[in-house]
């Protein structure tokens, strides 16, 4: 009766003398892996323009139809190099499994996944899991 | 029958059969570029090679007739090894530009490649790099895609007989465009774009909006004209963005307005909720609110003795007409309800023909009374089909026709107003009675007329009855006819009129619209409810339309835009486009048809027919239990198979107001005709304005200039607009344009189409 308490209680006393595995998030971050599969981020070139073309391969690509993209022309080609550009590029957060497939498919490198996996914000909701393109440009995170 | 093995498969086809005709019967794929079904086989892209056993070469299928006991191999090595090379060498100067082609998903080429090439390349060339020509609002050509299979060109030769969209320069540099025009919009130019099987032609509508594979496509007819070419919708969140042509039923080809007269779907000037009058404002409301507002009044209207009235777009459906003609007869007791708002006085009749096809297959043709290629474009397609392949002739008494003349055996120009009394002299000489005299004035001469009588007795004709034709006119017509043992086959405006007419959507009492508005001004109709047109755009006679609105104690308009109808108004319920509502449509050879909804209706948009079913509710007298449009189409079914007998129009019709210096004939330009074409951006870019036209050899004679500003006077009522050269004007009148809502260009006119005017320069 009392050996198997004091085999628990040994497992739990072993524990307290060996070093913890939590950390004390947000004040401490873990590491994480170099190829870890992050929030995205459409990326411009050295010009400064988009590299997003809208050819919507990610957007059938992605097997949650997280991403939404309409295109636009840009006749004078100021903000892409081949005069189209995604008008409307928004992924919803609440759906993305980050598979990474979008990047796999995007034929011109204009999405990248980064290290950066927080997303949440407190407050009750998931609309702002929905980003739209402004968000997705901005330098963040691992970028 | 020449017997051939195509792959092991044998069969019988009868002589004269291609090897790819052939093929296609058996299953067997054989890649083409250059050949359409539709088109005459031209053989200049190669990419249909295949073999025959025994031949040294390899032949191309698109071109070859077979020959009895042939065996033919469409996969082996040597096939394949061409198809590879072909492909390589078209992608030596192809740009890889599938990411930003809107082509991409619908390409023959990427097709092709992935099914029959190889992914290799081994010339590594600096490929042409031609700039992109942006051809007005509706196409854009980019020739670094082009892979020369001549297409459009043939399409252009074959089916709109020659436009200077040509092929230029030779071999290696080989170069399709337009020769010297900027904007290409010639009324078929969607087919270009269609045809076309990479993305060299390409919409500038739909350009780089969203890709082909996320539209999801409804089949659908489209609400242009009688016609009703069956269109393919494509949505994507409630937005209609692009429209395809997949059947080759009733015609191969369709024309923009029904390829590209959609954007008002989308417009962001739409207003999708009720509103109603508040003093000087229209506020908000929700519908429960509005259609019992409306109820009410139209009630109180009644109960006071006031007589109501509908006026009602003729391109809804039968399920439309069917609820809201019941509403109007039967719970508000109303008698005066009319479609016919473009100012017409004729009914439907039907048709001496049954299909485009039979059109096709007529001799010669008789057209009198419309510029067939604005209002009915396919029909003059089919109708230019004979005639281009030397098969018929045409004869035509049109004013100012802009397509068929270039393929018109005899072509009456006569002044505007005057069509119909050539049409008579037609049949004095046909009679063999005196016809001089009634050719006076009318700028036809009478050999023009001999040679016509001559033509159409020695072949028997297809008699075509435009919509400008007035009841007299038909009657005249119908005389001709007879004579030379024909029924006419006569058009309407309008893409569902004939469904409006057997739906018994007109007043029994045979009032014509211009009698329902004189009724409203002389007070003895007090509501009014206005469906899916803006009066002020569409019936001829401003003046009368805005003393009636005014003079009104109730209007009610169900619509999309806020036009200058809806500004008269008490209360405005939105309306549905055609693609957010299915239901029944009947096309000019009493062809019914059945529309789909695309997607739903877009905030509290609703179809009229909801509107009589709400409003019935409101009255507290229901017309029945509907849930979907599909509910009422059985009933619609039933009425279409009755025969409905019109009243009498004869006698009904007031003299043209011929006065003033030079006779001018109003008409809608192609790209402002049908519906909501003003609110069509590219078409309003292409027409932004309304305009004269002369022609030049008379223009010169007044001293104007193409191009000039000029004042148009009529009645005192001054309007300022361009002034064009045209050769299709008859000499001694004028063709102004009108269709629209923000140029009050009705003003001038009386009822008619018809009116003199007044021309001076303006001054700077
Ligand atoms: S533009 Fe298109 S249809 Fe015309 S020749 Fe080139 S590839 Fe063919
Ligand atoms: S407007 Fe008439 S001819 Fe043109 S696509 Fe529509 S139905 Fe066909
Ligand atoms: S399809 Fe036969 S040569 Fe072009």
């Amino acid at each position: 009766m009392v050996g198997p308490l004091l085999k628990g209680l040994r497992v739990t006393f072993g524990h307290l003398f060996k070093p913890a595995i939590t950390v004390k998030y947000p004040y401490e971050k873990r590491p994480v892996a170099e190829r870890y599969r992050g929030r995205h981020v459409l990326k411009l070139d050295e010009d400064g323009r988009e590299k997003c073309c809208a050819c919507g391969l990610c957007e059938a690509v992605c097997p949650a139809g997280a991403i939404t993209l309409y295109g636009a022309e840009d006749p004078e080609f100021k903000r892409s190099d081949v005069g189209k550009i995604a008008e409307v590029y928004e992924i919803d957060y609440s759906r993305c499994i980050f598979c990474g497939y979008c990047v796999d498919a995007c034929p011109r490198g204009a999405i990248i996944m980064t290290t950066d996996y927080e997303l949440t914000v407190p407050g009750p909701g998931r609309g702002h899991l929905y980003k739209d393109k402004n968000w997705l440009f901005e330098k963040r995170g691992g970028e | 029958m020449p017997k051939v093995v195509i792959d092991g498969i044998e069969i019988e086809v009868p002589p004269g059969t291609t090897i790819l005709n052939a093929a296609q019967r058996v299953g067997v794929e054989i890649p083409v570029f250059c050949y359409h079904p539709y088109l005459k086989p031209a053989g200049i892209c190669r990419m249909c090679l295949v073999e025959v056993e025994g031949m040294p070469r390899l032949l191309p299928a698109c071109i070859t007739e077979v020959q009895d006991g042939w065996e033919i191999y469409t996969n082996s090595d040597r096939v394949k090894d061409a198809r590879e090379w072909l492909l390589e060498f078209v992608l030596v100067n192809h740009p890889l530009e599938c990411p930003i082609c809107d082509e991409a998903g619908e390409c023959e080429l990427q097709n092709f490649v992935f099914k029959f090439g190889e992914p290799r390349k081994r010339l590594y060339d600096e490929p042409f790099k031609y700039p992109t020509r942006y051809l007005g609002p509706l196409i854009v050509h980019q020739m670094n895609r082009c892979v020369l299979c001549r297409r459009c060109v043939r399409f252009s030769d074959e089916a709109m007989g020659g436009t200077d969209w040509g092929v230029y320069e030779r071999g290696y540099r080989t170069i399709v465009g337009p020769y010297e025009r900027d904007v290409f919009a010639q009324k078929y130019t969607f087919n270009m774009e269609a045809l076309c099987p990479v993305g060299a032609i390409t919409s500038n509508i739909y350009r780089y909006k969203t890709r082909i594979w996320k539209l999801d496509f409804t089949n659908s007819v489209c609400a242009h004209c009688e016609v009703g070419c069956w269109l393919d919708l494509g949505e994507r969140d409630g937005q209609l963005l692009k429209v395809l042509h997949r059947r080759g039923y009733p015609s191969p080809w369709i024309c923009d307005k029904g390829g590209y007269g959609f954007e008002y779907v989308n417009h962001s000037e739409r207003i999708t909720v009720p509103l109603r009058r508040e003093g000087n404002r229209l506020r908000g409301v929700t519908t429960d609110e509005a259609l019992e507002f409306v109820a009410g009044r139209l009630k109180g209207l009644v109960e006071s003795g006031g007589k109501v009235a509908a006026l009602v777009s003729p391109h809804l459906t039968c399920e439309d007409y069917l609820l809201m003609g019941s509403f109007m007869k039967e719970v508000v007791g109303s008698d005066y309800l009319d479609y016919r708002l473009y100012g017409g006085n004729t009914y439907p009749e039907r048709p001496a023909v049954d299909s485009l096809e039979g059109v096709e297959k007529a001799e010669a043709y008789l057209v009198v009374g419309e510029d067939l290629s604005v209002h009915h474009p396919v029909l003059a397609l089919s109708v230019a089909k004979g005639c281009k392949e030397g098969r018929a002739s045409l004869y035509l008494i049109v004013t100012g026709d802009s397509f068929l003349f270039k393929f018109a055996a005899e072509h009456a120009n006569p002044l505007p107003g005057k069509e119909e009394k050539v049409l008579e002299a037609l049949a004095s000489v046909l009679g063999g009675k005196d016809y001089a005299s009634l050719l006076e004035g009318t700028e036809v001469s009478e050999d023009t007329l001999k040679a016509m009588a001559q033509g159409l007795q020695e072949k028997k004709p297809l008699i075509i009855g435009g919509s400008r034709l007035t009841p007299e006119g038909r009657v005249l017509l119908k005389g001709v006819g007879e004579r030379l043992g024909i029924t006419p086959l006569f058009l309407d405006w309008g893409s569902n009129s004939k469904g409006a007419f057997q739906m018994g959507f007109w007043s029994p009492g045979g009032e014509s619209v211009e009698d329902i508005l004189n009724k409203c001004v002389s007070g003895e109709i007090k509501g009014l409810f206005v469906s899916s047109m803006d009066l002020f755009r569409d019936y001829p006679n401003g003046t009368l339309v805005k003393e009636a609105l005014s003079n009104l104690d109730f209007l009610v308009v169900h619509d999309m835009f806020f036009t200058e109808t809806v500004a008269y108004s008490d209360c405005y319920l939105p309306a549905t486009s055609f693609a957010e509502d299915g239901g029944t449509v009947v096309n000019m050879f009493w062809e019914a048809k059945k529309r789909n909804r695309a997607f739903k209706p877009k905030d509290e948009s609703m179809p009229l027919w909801q509107v009589a079913l709400g409003l019935s509710r409101k009255w507290g007298r229901p017309l029945g239990d509907f849930g979907t449009v599909e509910d009422v189409t059985p009933l619609v079914r039933e009425r279409l198979s009755q025969v409905v007998e019109a009243p009498s129009t004869l006698g009904g019709v007031k003299a043209a107001h011929l006065k003033g210096d030079i006779p001018a004939l109003f008409e809608y330009p192609f790209y402002r005709a049908g519906m909501r074409t003003d609110f069509c951006n590219a078409f309003v870019q292409l027409v932004p304005e309304p305009y004269v036209t002369l022609n030049p050899e008379y223009g010169d004679e007044l001293g104007f200039k193409n191009g000039d500003i000029v004042i148009m006077e009529v009645d005192g009522n001054q309007f300022r607009m361009k002034l064009f050269f045209r050769d299709e004007v008859p000499r001694g009148g004028a063709i102004v344009s009108r269709g629209f809502s923000d140029f009050p260009i009705t003003r001038a006119l009386k009822g008619l189409w018809y009116r003199g005017i007044e021309l001076r320069a303006a001054k700077e």
